[in-house]
């Protein structure tokens, strides 16, 4: 601990968080599209002088590290210290530490009494950014194909936007300009507002004790993550998982993490994973080193909160030329699928030094659907994404149907959908029996999603994962079931691959399941009651609770 | 004269409010088994105390925390529901999103029904309330057959997809259980909360048959006993939304029974507010475990906004209007610790009642924002609190110790810290319902009321950086009085769809307005009161076309006359304001239009002018805002009204004490309340 008075630390720490949470606010309720409000595939930051975070609003994993990773390539291209208060920096190139095309970080510097004293980001997830069909373009074989790219570029905030050259040009580049426009507005009122609250804070306090207040904040995370971690014995473990292939039978590329664990600190090595790939689901380098994180993230648990502190204890290893690590300009629109393996692989080498601290696997993907429809005058679109089931833990089922843990994405209400969009009727949302892996503790099941089109010339891109390799189970504990897209044309079903774009027409069908969670512990162990209460509610079959779990009712009519 | 009575989790407390402005208090123990008992023997034991007949009893009004613990006690009714085809895990499913991000455990809050208790009905309709699939009654009937044989349901909710468009099918299908099973109590969604969103909807339609019943019981039993003592008018129940109604249509309202206490606290704040000629005011309700917050605009208490977690009860989304009241784990109970971390905290866990804050002696060994407050001199040592306890420093002292040795500190330091953390976490709550929700609070005056609220409210208000303190006559028993002067109030919605606003027509407009105006006419006139009297409050629930969040836009019915356009003018500045940009050429859509009926009843919250003499010369030494000065000592029973002085001063009650630091002034005003003012504002 430093000499800092503990009420000062508490308030003036307390309100860096709330700062980032008002901005986060802000930006989800400002928002157009539904990606951002429902999916909160966003993230607002409080960042210090030199731009490290500070504090960070809790909204979606994946974004843990997006706004901290795009710095220092700010800073291979300018310096920092020289910024104006009227400027801001701005990027959504993947390769210049970018997640993919469609987040946008923006970076504003915070002024006080003429001196820069701090920056507030934000990230947004945007539902189009151009490219060669509207949504995720599953056939891209480069990045130029999913979109326009926004180097990492300083802008002047009152000349380029609103008139000005950039604003118009992303406005002229995307299908969905005043949706996109508009979320594009939301992401800058939070971080103007976030920049009004910190002068006032600075204003308040003075700058020297609002600067030692942001160190020991970050100071503060980084004991509580290196806490956590010297609670893991010593030792070098291993855990891989498989991404799917380009279509339903090629090869899969697999992702490897070997976590060193040494007293307080992990250094997470990547390298042995399989090379990049020639379809999107490549991950930059910055969305590797996120879910790496995320990890560490759920180990330590609720209340630590993340910042520059939180990266501290931990050393990521990945090799260029890998799909965690792709050269330019490999497409990467889909690098949430290989991100979640990457997260799945490094828990799974955890969970082999100390299985009792970690739940099994969950759906562990995101599962978009993305469905537009050319007008006269332009393009509808509508986005959502879809979840599985979470693995389950020591003590508890897994979830059913929840955000996996590199998010935290709502769904959009069936009724918010078909009021909006009138070509979409969805007939049937639900939870798929028996899809949740047995274990003593059962896997949380999956969801089942019906589309019904109805009118002609609807395009659907689909991105997913989970077809091919099921979410494991840990101690003993079953696998998931696994996901799996379906059209169905007069009367006649056609499996398809995760990432699909194509066409439907009035009366086509598309149905979407997406699987559960790995079990934990042997099922043959499992509770008696909670075995017959799973076979009453139907979240087993007859079959299944004979078969799996060893029960067949006679326990119960016994008693 | 009218009476109150407020049923608490462990104690039942009343307020007898006499003609000439005095009030008689009354406190029991609460009868869990049956509530209503506890209310009306205090009932009885008042009216002997007093020496008063039941039949002098004008009004009787009750709330009860009954909705409240028959959910979170998970022990309602025997419920199932029916649903459309395809949707019958809606409940399950929820949002689909966690409320704690890094949870690798997370588990989703846990609905009211298991899932066999859930049925699909074959039927379907569109989002603009066209019939898809037209429900087939032969089959209805047979599944309700099977329904009612399996389960023996005491109550059904029914929840169909875009119902809140087209009621039709959800009546049909209310029609055949009230032919064929009259016994069970049916809740429809289109009638409970007709807004769109499945989830919400359904929640909360479950919600209402889940406590319906025991609620209906409840107030049966209430109404009887108090029928069989004499008391010739029918008792009038709080609501949620702050008002009340009688007996017989609360009975119909299960869910909105679900805060009662809380929200006639808002009330009566909101009563004195208005009474002091304060149109914008934050009340905070501090007591031993928790602060509830809640903004004042305009004379009307807010109401919960959809996602927020206010929108809820045991995280489960609760539709109808509730007030929007933000509370927080800290109170005068509130522990002083170290996080794992190493920061020093305040709350959210408590010393409750028992063993309670270490200068009590009753136990408690762990520092509390009461040690604080009494190691910096906000509380007399030498004046026992109500229920004769006497405060000890000493213990405060050697709990502050451990807290004390980590930071080197001396414990009236420890004290001061954990005083400005406590004040900074109640900022937090101030400004979640201000700030956030778009809303400056320096331009409200802060109202504090419960036993600890006048102690923090001179320290909170420079916190937010808020001029006026408003301090009510009687904070300590502030709900029981919220009951006694509660409006009559019933809320009206239409959501049958959106409605682009710049394609609204003059009549459709009127037709709206109208239509919601009938049905609180025709309702009110139906009790037995004169619509005329009524005062209506109209607003819609506004967004661009895309958006997924609505702002609430207040309007009067004769904007009528002068078309959309003012009411687009709103909705933009509305938006310029919350979010800080606003987007003119952007579409504008209505997504529900609603109405707030409210019968005014008299105030009585006048408290009777002190006659005595203020005497001066009593001094305490207190540490406030940093700096230990001697304040004087006011005795409040003492003040007559229209006295002023400045601070450092501090106004003793018997239930709490109102320190006023140097730099501020005060002034008893006719009614009773105190108003503190900043001396530079």
């Amino acid at each position: 601990m430093t000499n800092l008075d503990p009420a000062d630390f508490n308030v003036i720490t307390g309100a860096f968080k709330s700062v980032a949470a008002e901005m986060g606010d802000i930006m989800l309720r400002a928002a157009y599209s539904s990606i951002v409000r429902e999916a909160k595939d966003c993230s607002t930051c409080v960042m210090d002088a030199d731009a490290r975070t500070v504090a960070q609003a809790e909204m979606i994993p994946i974004h843990m590290n997006s706004l901290a990773a795009s710095i220092p390539y700010v800073r291979e291209k300018y310096d920092i210290k020289s910024i104006k208060p009227t400027e801001a920096y701005v990027t959504n190139n993947p390769y210049e530490n970018g997640q993919h095309l469609n987040d946008i970080i923006f970076i504003l510097p915070v002024f006080f009494e003429e001196n820069l004293v701090a920056f507030t980001g934000s990230v947004c997830h945007h539902l189009e950014l151009g490219g060669a069909v509207a949504g995720s373009n599953a056939d891209a074989t480069d990045l130029y194909q999913e979109g326009i790219i926004i180097p990492t570029m300083k802008i002047d905030i009152e000349r380029d936007l609103g008139d000005g050259p950039v604003e118009q040009f992303i406005r002229a580049n995307v299908r969905l300009p005043d949706t996109i426009i508009g979320d594009f507005h939301a992401q800058i009122s939070a971080v103007l507002r976030g920049r009004q609250l910190l002068q006032e804070l600075f204003s308040r306090y003075g700058v020297p004790l609002v600067h030692a207040c942001m160190k020991e904040m970050q100071d503060y995370s980084e004991r509580m993550l290196r806490a956590s971690i010297s609670k893991l014995p010593d030792g070098e473990y291993f855990g891989e998982d498989q991404l799917d292939g380009q279509t339903l039978n090629s090869e899969q590329p697999v992702i490897r993490a070997r976590v060193i664990i040494n007293k307080d600190q992990a250094l997470v090595d990547m390298t042995k994973t399989s090379d990049q790939v020639s379809w999107p689901v490549n991950a930059p380098v910055a969305s590797t080193h996120s879910a790496v994180m995320t990890v560490f993230g759920l180990l330590a648990g609720p209340g630590v909160p993340t910042n520059d502190g939180t990266y501290r204890p931990i050393q990521i290893k990945t090799r260029k030329g890998s799909i965690l690590d792709p050269h330019h300009p490999a497409p990467v629109r889909g690098r949430m699928s290989s991100a979640y393996r990457t997260a799945s692989a490094v828990k799974r080498a955890l969970a082999n030094a100390a299985p009792e601290r970690f739940s099994a696997a969950g759906n562990d993907s995101t599962n978009t659907v993305t469905m537009s429809r050319k007008h006269i005058d332009g393009y509808e679109m509508f986005a959502e994404i879809l979840m599985g089931g979470n693995g389950a833990g020591p003590t508890n089922d897994g979830a059913e149907v929840i955000a996996q843990m590199l998010s935290n994405t709502g769904n959009t209400p069936t009724e918010a959908i078909e009021m909006d969009h009138d070509f979409i009727r969805i007939l049937e949302y639900s939870l798929i029996p028996n899809s949740g892996g047995p274990g003593i503790q059962r896997g949380g099941l999956g969801q089942r999603r019906v589309y019904e089109v109805l009118q002609d010339g609807v395009l659907i891109s689909t991105n997913g994962d989970r077809h091919n390799t099921e979410p494991w189970g840990l101690k003993g504990g079953q696998t998931g079931n696994l996901s799996a897209y379906t059209v169905v044309r007069n009367g006649k079903e056609t499996r398809i691959p995760a990432a699909s774009n194509f066409e439907l027409n009035k009366g086509d069908r598309f149905i979407v399941e997406i699987s559960g969670g790995g079990g934990y512990g042997n099922p043959m162990a499992r509770n008696r009651d909670l075995v017959a209460n799973d076979l009453r509610c139907g979240r087993i079959s007859k079959e299944a609770a004979k078969e799996v779990y060893g029960y067949d009712g006679s326990e119960l009519a016994a008693e | 004269m009218i009476i109150g009575i407020e049923v608490g989790g462990t104690f039942t407390d009343l307020v007898m409010a006499n003609a000439d402005g005095s009030l008689t208090v009354h406190k029991l123990p609460s009868t869990p088994s049956d509530p209503s008992i506890a209310a009306v023997e205090g009932l009885k034991a008042l009216l002997n105390s007093t020496n008063s007949k039941a039949r002098d009893v004008s009004e009787l009004l009750h709330g009860s925390t009954i909705a409240a613990n028959a959910l979170i006690q998970r022990r309602g009714a025997s419920t199932v529901l029916l649903t459309t085809q395809g949707f019958r895990d809606v409940l399950f499913i929820q949002r689909q999103d966690k409320s704690t991000v890094y949870d690798m455990f997370y588990n989703k809050p846990e609905p009211l029904l298991t899932r066999d208790r859930i049925y699909e009905v074959e039927e379907r309709l569109g989002a603009d309330g066209d019939v898809v699939e037209s429900l087939n009654e032969e089959v209805a009937n047979k599944l309700i057959d099977r329904v009612v044989d399996e389960h023996l349901p005491e109550a059904i909710a029914i929840c169909l997809l875009h119902a809140y468009a087209n009621p039709a099918h959800e009546q049909q299908l209310a029609a055949i259980i009230a032919t064929r099973y009259p016994d069970i109590r049916v809740s429809l969604s289109s009638q409970i909360a007709p807004e769109h969103r499945e989830y919400e909807r359904t929640s909360t339609a479950v919600i209402d048959a889940y406590i319906g019943p025991a609620v209906e019981r409840y107030l049966t039993n209430f109404g009887e006993r108090t029928t069989d003592i004499g008391i010739a008018n029918t008792p009038l129940i709080m609501q949620s939304n702050g008002g009340v109604v009688p007996l017989s249509t609360a009975r119909k309202r299960a869910a909105n029974m679900f805060v009662s206490g809380p929200a006639a606290a808002v009330t009566a704040a909101a009563q004195v507010a208005k009474r002091e000629d304060f149109r914008d005011v934050i009340s905070i309700d501090i007591g031993g475990t928790s602060c509830d917050v809640c903004l004042i605009t305009g004379g009307l208490p807010q109401t919960t906004v959809k996602g927020t977690s206010e929108f809820s009860v045991d995280g489960l989304p609760l539709n109808v209007v509730m007030t929007d009241i933000v509370t927080i784990g800290a109170g005068g109970g509130s522990i002083a610790q170290l996080d794992p971390g190493g920061m020093l905290q305040v709350g959210p866990e408590s010393a409750g009642a028992m063993p309670g804050p270490a200068c009590y002696n009753k136990g408690g060994e762990r520092f509390t924002l009461t040690d604080a407050m009494l190691l910096l001199g906000l509380l007399d040592a030498t004046t026992p609190l109500p229920g004769n306890i006497v405060l000890r420093p000493d213990l405060s002292e050697n709990a502050a110790q451990e807290l004390c040795n980590v930071f080197d500190l001396r414990p009236v330091d420890l004290a001061e810290r954990v005083y400005r953390i406590a004040i900074a976490n109640m900022a937090q709550a101030v400004r979640r319902v201000s700030v956030q929700r778009g809303f400056d609070p320096r331009d409200y005056a802060l109202l504090p009321c419960g036993g600890a609220g006048p102690l923090i409210a001179a320290a909170l208000a420079a916190e937010v950086g808020m001029k006026t303190i408003l301090v009510p006559p009687h904070p300590g028993i502030f709900s029981a009085l919220g009951l006694a002067v509660a409006d009559i109030r019933i809320d009206y919605i239409r959501a049958d769809g959106a409605v682009r606003l710049d394609g609204l027509t003059e009549d459709s407009f009127a037709d709206r307005v109208s239509a919601l105006s009938d049905r609180a006419e025709t309702e009110f006139t139906e009790l037995g009161y004169n619509p005329c009297d009524l005062s209506l409050d109209f607003s819609m629930d506004a967004r661009y076309v895309g958006q997924g969040y609505e702002l609430r836009v207040p309007f009067e019915p004769h904007d009528v006359l002068s078309g959309p356009s003012r009411l687009i003018e709103r909705f933009h500045e509305l938006h310029q304001r919350q979010y800080g940009h606003s987007f003119l050429s952007g579409k504008v859509e209505a997504i529900s239009f609603r109405l707030t009926a409210r019968l005014p009843r008299g105030s009585v919250l006048n408290a009777p002018a002190a006659n005595g003499d203020p005497t001066f010369g009593a001094e305490r030494t207190i540490s406030l805002l940093g700096d230990a000065t001697t304040y004087a000592v006011y005795n409040r029973d003492d003040l007559p009204n229209g006295f002023a002085a400045a601070g450092p001063a501090v106004i003793v009650e018997s239930t709490t004490s109102m320190p006023i630091p140097p730099g501020w002034h005060f002034e008893i005003r006719p009614g009773g309340a105190v108003i503190v003012t900043r001396s530079d504002a």
